[in-house]
């Protein structure tokens, strides 16, 4: 992509993504299909889609894990082919499925992930700040899964990075647990990072994200602000009786005809 | 810059509690070989045999009578007079000298050795024994130094054996070499393979870490705790079997450590591109069968024909266990063993070379 406005000194968006495109062999898969979209840095932006749609392929390709079929990823203007360690450095990320030693505490998780980053956060008040703190001691393998969960998400937020890559950070996390989780993202987000999540909680995104993009099939089907979304695709829908006004939810089972929450 | 937050230095900590915190680390890596060498030692050791030397004795005159009735007090000792036998084979004494395999032996001659289960014939043209062990040397020794004083001679002797190996003193070193080849093999090639198929490795790939700050933390977390066992088998040996050291530890140590870089490097190479963790132990097996049994460990590789144990000679393990056991019961120093150590240089570096060009991180290829 080149430079289209002269002399604007625009900064470089956190992510972004041109006709990303990708084929599985063995089996044949088209996981992502002509995938664009860009990720201004400050925001937080969701990928939604039903299972099997090629969201987590999409944000594996752009940390850097998968090679893409086709298309182009940047991370604030940077190609990992050329700059993927200064990217690293600046970006962190939790899985969709995450392990860690079994026998290693939490306070040593952390400090293992602390000391691949040049400028690491304070552990003490990172702990503090998840509610981790009293599980400082404790082994991984002791942990509850949404307690293990929030080990996660420490140990991608620990090098104190400007793009965060969270993939269902909060299934499996209890009400109160998903809300905190929410006071974290709003917190990074005022602090001027960017994050890029997958849900499937469509309140999540309508809470979170700034804009987002529905993937079905590997396709972009909607894109935009869930404001415009919502306004766009439920204009002159019948509603479900029960509810007063749109939300995403409706947009989403409209668009894809499923109910991904009754599989929950 | 704190040294905790090396990654070098984490990696190296996280190796050493995944090692530590195992329990059942302190039964393979100590209680096993103190108990196998044990065993070995019970079965095998010439020190611990009931039955006393026999030697048979024929063919002298009765001016020989004194220094032979002071053999038959020594102890351990017990003299068999085969001066029939012996008078009805015409030219045992040029049989004697001239055969040196028992199945040529005249078979009058060989009957004298296995149904008179005499350990060693003593004729007054020499001393014949169809066993040349390290004990039958120390015991020949004691006869003809027997045999001199009683005649008031002062005959030289050469023992054959200064040191007195005993079969412990063999053994321990090997024990603590096999504990290191499986250390490396086995708990490597594991751990490696586990951390890949628990998705480890991707997420490290997401952070700026080096490849070759984990390879190098691990293996030498390895090697340091390696080290610390070997010390403590040795202490072990020490007090159990009276097994010393005879050159120089630091030497001795810095084998390990270098045997322990090889069989860690050997594992890792072997975890390369293995996804399941129980394939690892079955691929380790091919390297860990061939070594146990052919590299000395339980038993001598001296009397292989000379094309194996050339082959042999070039195995890690042999070439560890051969540079211990020089180091520890004959106090050579660097220099009698620069094959061996020039042998594990190359099985790591090639082990090394394996490992870079074929390790998978978990990225997409
Ligand atoms: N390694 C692979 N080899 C072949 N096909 C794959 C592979 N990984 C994923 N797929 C397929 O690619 C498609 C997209 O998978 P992906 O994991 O990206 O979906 P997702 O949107 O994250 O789904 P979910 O919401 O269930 O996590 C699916 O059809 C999946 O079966
Ligand atoms: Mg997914």
């Amino acid at each position: 992509m080149k430079k289209l406005e002269k002399g604007l000194e625009r900064p470089a968006p956190a992510v972004e993504v041109t006709h990303l495109r990708k084929v599985y062999r063995k089996p044949e898969v088209v996981a992502v299909d002509d995938v664009s979209f860009c990720v201004d840095v400050g925001s937080c932006f969701g990928l939604l889609g039903p299972n099997g749609a090629g969201k987590s392929t999409t944000l594996e390709i752009i940390q850097g894990l998968k090679r893409p079929t086709s298309g182009e990823v940047r991370i604030f203007g940077l190609e990992f082919a050329r700059e993927g360690r200064h990217i690293r450095s600046r970006m962190g990320g939790v899985l969709q499925e995450n392990q860690l030693y079994a026998k290693t505490k939490v306070r040593e998780a952390l400090e293992l992930f602390a000391s691949f980053y040049p400028a690491p956060r304070d552990i003490p008040s990172l702990l503090e700040e998840l509610d981790l703190a009293p599980l400082a001691e404790r082994f991984v393998k002791d942990l509850s899964g949404g307690q293990r969960q929030r080990v996660f998400l420490a140990t991608a937020l620990v090098g104190d990075p400007d793009l965060v890559f969270l993939d269902e950070p909060t299934t499996g996390l209890d009400p109160s647990t998903r809300q905190d989780f929410w006071r974290i993202v709003s917190n990074l987000k005022s602090r001027g990072k960017s994050i890029v999540l997958t849900t499937h909680y469509m309140e999540e995104a309508e809470a979170l994200c700034d804009s987002l993009v529905i993937v079905d099939a590997g396709r972009v089907i909607e894109g935009g602000t869930p404001e415009a979304i919502i306004e766009r695709v439920m204009k002159g829908r019948e509603l479900p009786a029960a509810v007063r006004t749109a939300t995403l939810n409706d947009v989403f089972l409209t668009l894809t005809g499923r109910g991904l929450e009754a599989f929950r | 810059m704190k040294l905790s937050s090396s990654p070098l230095v984490q990696f190296f900590l996280l190796g050493l509690r995944g090692v530590l915190r195992e329990k059942s680390v302190v039964f393979w890596s100590f209680l096993f070989p103190l108990f196998v060498t044990g065993i070995f030692v019970q079965a095998f050791s010439p020190s611990n045999r009931p039955d006393p030397f026999r030697l048979g004795v024929g063919g002298f005159a009765a001016v020989d009578a004194p220094w032979l009735s002071t053999l038959s007090t020594a102890e351990g000792v017990t003299l068999v007079q085969v001066d029939d036998a012996l008078s009805a084979i015409p030219n045992y004494a040029e049989a004697l000298s001239r055969e040196t395999d028992a199945k040529s032996l005249p078979s009058a001659l060989r009957d004298i050795f296995f149904r008179q289960k005499i350990d060693a014939l003593l004729t007054p043209t020499g001393f014949f024994s169809l066993k040349a062990t390290e004990a039958s040397a120390r015991d020949v020794n004691r006869i003809l130094a027997a045999k001199a004083r009683a005649r008031g001679e002062t005959l030289e002797i050469r023992p054959v054996n200064v040191k007195g190996v005993s079969f412990a003193d063999w053994f321990a070193p090997g024990m603590i070499g096999l504990t290191i080849l499986t250390g490396g093999l086995f708990g490597t090639s594991f751990r490696l393979t586990s951390d890949r198929e628990k998705g480890l490795f991707r997420r490290y790939m997401l952070t700026p870490f080096r490849r070759s700050d984990y390879v190098l933390g691990f293996v030498a977390s390895r090697a340091v705790f390696v080290v610390a066992q070997s010390v403590l088998l040795l202490g072990l040996f020490r007090v159990v079997f009276g097994f010393q050291v005879h050159g120089s530890v630091v030497l001795f140590l810095g084998l390990v450590c270098l045997g322990s870089l090889a069989s860690n490097l050997l594992g890792a190479a072997i975890a390369s591109r293995i996804q399941k963790s129980e394939v690892a132990g079955g691929v380790a097996n091919i390297f860990f069968f061939p070594m146990m049994f052919l590299s000395g460990v339980y038993f001598r590789t001296e009397n292989f024909p000379p094309w194996l144990k050339s082959i042999t000679d070039c195995f890690s393990l042999s070439a560890l266990n051969t540079a211990l056991r020089a180091v520890a019961n004959e106090g050579l120093g660097v220099a009698d063993v620069s094959f061996e150590i020039g042998v594990l240089v190359v099985w790591a570096v090639a082990c090394l070379a394996l490992t870079v060009a074929l390790f998978d991180w978990g990225q997409e290829r």
